[in-house]
């Protein structure tokens, strides 16, 4: 039950309603719909086929991710699954009138990084695309989700969606983040210790100083895992710091109109009265630099950690699942985390391609070298990230560390575009999703910080970067 | 899409926790051409001995290949099941298997959404519910008219959005159904583009 006063998302919510459906749908306009080439082109083919135009094309903006190449002199055909889409991605934005970041343009990058980088991602916005991933906008104070194929026709043709009020859940975070703790590791801290289903049915919003201290940056870090608690939203009020990231942006409103803008976020903070249906409280100053073991994102731990026996994990809840999750990962109770061999390292995906993260990553990188025989590259998130990066030189440090400089997209986080691990392999990933075969048939995905990913390069096996000089 | 119709018969039990959409149909098989239809490649890292529909052969013990639920139409699926990725193939490669209903303790939001748009019905009902399902061994109906489960003497309500359960029982598409209020979304925008200029003048 919500008391009188407001949350967030009731605020954001109420603003999108145009009419009650009956039992606990509404129709909800939606402000925002971004597409990419994965299931973008599907979609618009068949909406055509079927002959529904697409309602409000200036509110719809596309741009190729999933299936890109990220190799050096990439085009459409670099990749099988590109060829076939990227030219259906362009085809059906050029007949339906919607805005598409080409491959080469200045703009392209993963949808949930270039969003809130071009202003499109703003306060109080609905925003869908057909991604899960898309909760990452809710660290701007939009509402935004992810859709399947179906609601993104009903999108395309009615600019609205079909959908109930979510319960309401609010993490609190208090205390400073330890040194080598990231945003990365408070989630998925969070994850480990409340698990996968925690926010099941409901939104996240996530409040208290850590988050006021942090980054929009490091706030989409920690909204673009809220899926892998359950929750198809997760977000954080707008502040200053929100309306420092946003001034000045592509698609952002100018001079008076950004004043008015402003005033409107200004409200959309939750009133102090406001109930939430579910309340957790997790200090962040006391929390670990984070790995996972397993193939559940709940599967993890501190890094000092070792892997833990299926009988007594989460007290025997799951002895055949976690034993299947070791075996798949080729590890045994009892085993240190630290000290683990890689033979790949990924620092990117939504989750963790940032200006910042590869900051983060850069500076333990500087002036050492990758460990022999392990793979590792950082795939900037966006065109424009991978342009500032190499402006402050982080390429260079990079590449004289033996990484991969790549071109920007999803590559090897869902490997729809073959950028695959090989079976057996072992990678350690920035990115969100260590699911089985997800980085490819039998590669077995660990997932940590870019700080943690970045050391753990270096060292040629896991490493503890509280303890990194 | 399909009316949805009274479905009995042995529920298929898929009782993980946690599975995700990369299982159910992993993202290889959504991007290449195959050979094979979609619903062959669901769940192959599980159902085929080199995990990979192609080159192996089925798992004798694994549920989707034992003969004795060729024509099943309910499966019981352990909790949190559809978790991940907002791919619509997942519940569209069950729909292809024969699936028409899903009855667990809970599902991924995004998948929860997505099955009733493809004619799959999923039920959330109770764990001692549950668990008598998965101990039962006579055939179990599911009448979403009536909004029950029922098997053996059993008899079960469970709750369905009115919205949903028309759409399923009719086979309707919401996108008819939605353009029918199109005037009210012209009036919304209106309005809207007042009170937020900044969300339309792009
Ligand atoms: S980077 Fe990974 S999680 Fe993010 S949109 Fe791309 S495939 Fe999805």
């Amino acid at each position: 039950m919500q008391g009188m006063g407001k949350t967030l998302l009731d605020k954001c919510w109420d603003a999108h309603v145009i009419t009650d459906l009956g039992g606990d749908y509404q129709l909800l306009h939606i402000d925002r719909h971004l597409l990419h080439d994965l299931s973008g082109p599907p979609s618009l083919r068949t909406l055509r086929r079927r002959g529904f135009p697409v309602r409000n094309p200036e509110l719809c903006f596309a741009t190729p991710d999933h299936c890109v190449s990220t190799q050096a002199d990439r085009d459409d055909a670099s990749t099988p699954s590109g060829s076939r889409l990227i030219p259906m991605l362009r085809k059906e934005c050029g007949e339906s009138g919607i805005a598409l970041f080409d491959l080469g343009s200045a703009e392209q990058g993963i949808v949930h990084v270039i969003g809130p980088e071009l202003g499109l991602t703003l306060p109080g916005l609905s925003i869908v695309c057909g991604d899960s991933h898309t909760c990452t906008h809710g660290a701007l104070g939009a509402l935004a989700w992810g859709i399947g194929s179906s609601e993104l026709n009903h999108v395309l043709a009615t600019q609205t969606i079909i959908e109930r009020k979510p319960k309401q859940l609010r993490v609190t975070f208090s205390g400073r983040l330890p040194k080598g703790v990231h945003a990365k590791d408070l989630i998925l801290h969070l994850i480990a210790t409340e698990g996968v289903e925690l926010g099941v049915g409901h939104a996240m919003e996530y409040a208290g100083e850590t988050v006021r201290a942090m980054s929009v940056e490091e706030r989409m870090t920690l909204c673009n895992l809220s899926v892998e608690l359950g929750a198809k939203i997760g977000q954080v009020a707008p502040d200053s710091t929100t309306f420092e990231y946003l001034h000045g942006r592509r698609y952002v409103p100018k001079e008076a109109a950004w004043d008015a803008a402003v005033r409107f976020w200004q409200t959309l903070p939750g009133d102090a009265s406001a109930e939430f249906d579910r309340e957790v409280s997790i200090a962040a100053d006391s929390i670990a630099p984070q790995v996972t073991w397993g193939t559940s994102p709940m599967h993890g731990g501190a890094v000092s950690d070792v892997v833990p026996d299926p009988l007594v994990y989460r007290g025997g809840a799951d002895v055949s699942g976690v034993r299947a999750a070791l075996d798949y990962m080729g590890l045994k109770p009892g085993q240190p985390l630290c000290g683990l061999p890689v033979d790949y390292v990924f620092v990117g995906s939504c989750t963790n391609s940032r200006l910042s993260d590869l900051q983060a990553a850069a500076k333990v990188v500087a002036g050492r070298r990758v460990a022999q025989g392990v793979v590792a590259w950082v795939v900037p998130g966006s065109e424009r990230v991978k342009r500032e990066a190499e402006l402050l030189g982080l390429h260079r440090i990079f590449l004289e560390a033996g990484f991969e400089w790549r071109e920007p997209g999803c590559s090897r986080c869902v490997a729809s575009n073959g950028e695959y691990v090989p079976p057996g392999k072992r990678c350690l990933s920035t990115s969100n999703r260590n699911f089985v075969g997800r980085q490819g048939p039998r590669a077995r995905t660990h997932l940590a910080s870019p700080v943690t990913v970045a050391a753990s390069a270096i060292a040629g096996a896991i490493v503890d970067v509280r303890e990194w000089d | 899409m399909d009316r949805f119709e009274v479905l009995c018969c042995r529920p298929l039990p898929l009782l993980a926790a946690n599975v995700d959409t990369d299982i159910i149909t992993p993202m290889r098989r959504l991007t290449g051409r195959n050979a094979r239809p979609l619903a062959d490649y669901a769940f192959e890292a599980w159902r085929y001995d080199t995990g990979d529909a192609d080159s192996g052969t089925p798992l004798p013990d694994f549920p989707l290949n034992e003969p004795a639920y060729a024509d099943c139409a309910i499966m019981l699926t352990g909790q949190n099941f559809g978790c991940g990725s907002s791919r619509e193939s997942a519940p569209r490669a069950l729909h292809d298997l024969g699936f028409r209903a899903l009855i667990g303790t809970s599902f991924g939001d995004i998948f929860f959404n997505n099955c009733f748009q493809l004619g799959l019905l999923p039920v959330v009902v109770e764990q001692s519910v549950f668990e008598r399902l998965v101990e039962t061994t006579v055939e179990v109906q599911v009448d979403l008219a009536a909004e029950t489960l029922s098997w053996g003497d059993e008899l079960i309500s469970f709750e369905v959005n009115p919205l949903k359960k028309r759409c399923l029982l009719e086979g309707l598409d919401t996108i008819a159904l939605t353009l029918s209020h199109e005037s009210e979304i012209a009036d919304f925008q209106s309005a809207d583009r007042r009170s937020r200029p900044w969300v339309y003048d792009l």
